[in-house]
């Protein structure tokens, strides 16, 4: 497919954006090419990543109603591990990053001051890990102006963090 | 109850997260009622033509519409060019911008049309001359301004990745842009809003701290509305907004979106013809451009040189910017805009560009996709900048 666009559909198209959207599913299909055979595990260990966090969040945990409400929320949405279904997993990734999302903004407003000094030191350290991850997942896309990591070193140093 | 705590609930009285300005929570409130499972089709030439014939007429216009053509560019409006001929005033090319069902940026075309008829002899602007405000003959909201030519990066040499962002310049041309492009922001910043015929801007004077309230409140509702995947950084980043509020003593216009693929220049004489992408253009704090500007995501490297936007070194930028417009710049208050332009792109970018395509209600959507990556540059830069704090003293 890719070699088809690249070869006869966009060569034969004028400029303008239908040019622009086929080299942007040439571009699209090359990079789920390269995480095909990564996709579940990835965001496995994307799970995985979150049940640190969570629980690094629920060892410090320490303010009013608010904040221990948020706590047992996240704790509830803990409980549950990954699946071999890839969407039910999806499903249960959201539920505790929405849960830690949670409980960030309430502990912020809610929270001790020493409570809310080590939630950022925690939420900092896990979102420069998540987005250094994302953008060598996405490196395909042409954003980076440094090199970046094979998706197989992506993956072994993933697996190595979370396994 | 300590001095911290008394600072923190006084603060969180005086901090009200309702507070928007008054059109853009129409705008929110229309966003949250159109959410909707069906996708959006497309418009087509065929139906725009119709459309055209009949909005003209209704306008008591008589022109015959030509030519008209799907306009590539960004990925938030459905563009189209076409011509018009008019007996006495000859055949005019003219470009139309619609809203699609759910757009990765929402906005108000009335506004649009606003600021652009305002900005016409301040700095180069298309000159616009229709507004479908309703959308009552083209199904979305919709204005029509002359189209003007001009291109956003260096012909024949392939540079930049999509929505402009990336593009090398080149050192010559790169000197006869810069300048031009500094001089139109300071103009921007300079114009006399107060007695600009702009009803749909209101100012933020309640109180000091309303231009920057406004905004956390604006991109942290939108947020909550399109977010795909939750990201607990987004939290913590729109506390720490909350908690550095800064205070706008003059208001200015801001653009909103100024960068490199936002204006398009004369590719002989390199003369700027227009500042494009006036939809986030509002009254508020002129850092709020500048902090943009400088986002170090949104500029290129080049045989070890940073620009900002492809087109300023940081120092120099800031040292003009200042000598030019008058203007002091405070580190503290920039440090807080590029959180805040930071925190809005990542919104954008990772929520309502992904939203958007994920329920096909965009025409672009392998645009809006390939556009989301960048989402995960700026949540890096989000971090360092969190982390490092402002880190220069005022330039005046």
């Amino acid at each position: 497919m890719i070699r088809v666009l690249d070869t006869i559909v966009v060569p034969a198209l004028a400029t303008g954006m239908a040019r622009d959207q086929a080299m942007l599913i040439a571009g699209h299909l090359r990079v789920l090419r390269d995480q095909a055979d990564f996709a579940v595990r990835f965001e496995v260990l994307e799970f995985c990543a979150a049940q640190r966090l969570g629980q690094d969040l629920l060892a410090i945990l320490d303010g009013g109603e608010e904040t221990h409400a948020a706590g047992a929320t996240l704790a509830a949405a803990m409980r549950v591990g990954t699946s071999p279904d890839p969407k039910v997993t999806r499903k249960r990734l959201y539920a505790v990053t929405a849960a830690i999302e949670e409980l960030v903004r309430t502990g912020g407003r809610d929270g001790t001051a020493l409570f809310r000094k080590q939630m950022r030191t925690h939420v900092l350290r896990a979102a420069r890990e998540e987005s250094q991850r994302e953008r060598n997942w996405f490196g395909g896309m042409g954003f980076e102006s440094d090199p970046v990591k094979s998706l197989p070193q992506l993956m072994a140093d993933f697996e190595a963090e979370y396994r | 109850m300590t001095r911290t705590s008394i600072i923190g609930e006084l603060r969180d009285t005086i901090y009200d997260d309702s507070d928007l300005e008054p059109t853009v929570a129409l705008v929110l409130e229309r966003m949250a009622r159109n959410l909707s499972p069906q996708p959006y089709l497309p418009k087509s030439e065929a139906e725009i033509q119709p459309a055209l014939e009949r909005y003209l007429a209704a306008q008591k216009v008589h022109a015959e519409v030509m030519n008209v053509a799907r306009l590539g560019g960004g990925g938030s409006k459905e563009q189209f060019v076409f011509d018009l001929r008019r007996s006495g005033i000859g055949v005019t090319r003219h470009v139309l911008r619609i809203d699609p069902a759910q757009s990765p940026i929402e906005t108000n075309r009335r506004r649009e049309f606003e600021i652009l008829r305002a900005m016409k002899g301040v700095v180069p602007v298309p000159d616009v001359q229709w507004l479908d405000a309703e959308g009552s003959v083209f199904g979305q909201p919709a204005i029509i301004m002359s189209f003007i030519q001009g291109v956003t990066k260096p012909v024949g040499k392939p540079t930049g990745n999509v929505s402009g962002l990336g593009i090398v310049f080149g050192d010559a041309l790169r000197k006869k842009i810069a300048d031009q492009v500094l001089d139109q922001l300071v103009a921007i910043h300079a114009m006399d809003w107060r007695s600009a015929d702009i009803p749909s801007f209101q100012a933020p004077i309640a109180d000091r701290y309303q231009a920057a309230r406004w905004h956390v409140n604006w991109w942290s509702r939108v947020w909550r509305l399109d977010r795909v995947q939750p990201m607990p950084l987004m939290a913590l980043v729109e506390r720490w907004l909350v908690d550095n509020v800064p205070a706008c003593e003059d208001p200015v216009v801001v653009h909103g979106d100024y960068r490199s693929g936002n204006f398009i220049f004369d590719n002989t004489t390199s003369r700027v013809t227009a500042i494009l992408d006036w939809e986030l253009a509002h009254l508020g704090d002129y850092h709020q451009d500048l902090a943009y500007l400088l986002l170090s995501p949104l500029g290129t490297r080049e045989n070890g040189v940073s620009y900002a936007t492809g087109l300023f070194e940081y120092d120099w930028f800031i040292r003009e910017y200042s000598e030019r417009s008058g203007r002091v710049i405070d580190p503290v208050t920039l440090h807080f805009y590029k959180i805040l332009n930071c925190y809005m792109s990542v919104v954008i970018a990772l929520g309502s560009c992904v939203r958007s395509a994920r329920d096909s209600q965009s025409h672009q959507d392998t645009h809006l996709t390939w556009v989301a990556a960048v989402g995960h540059v700026l949540h890096t830069e989000m971090c360092d900048l969190i982390e490092k704090g402002p880190d220069n003293e005022p330039v005046s």
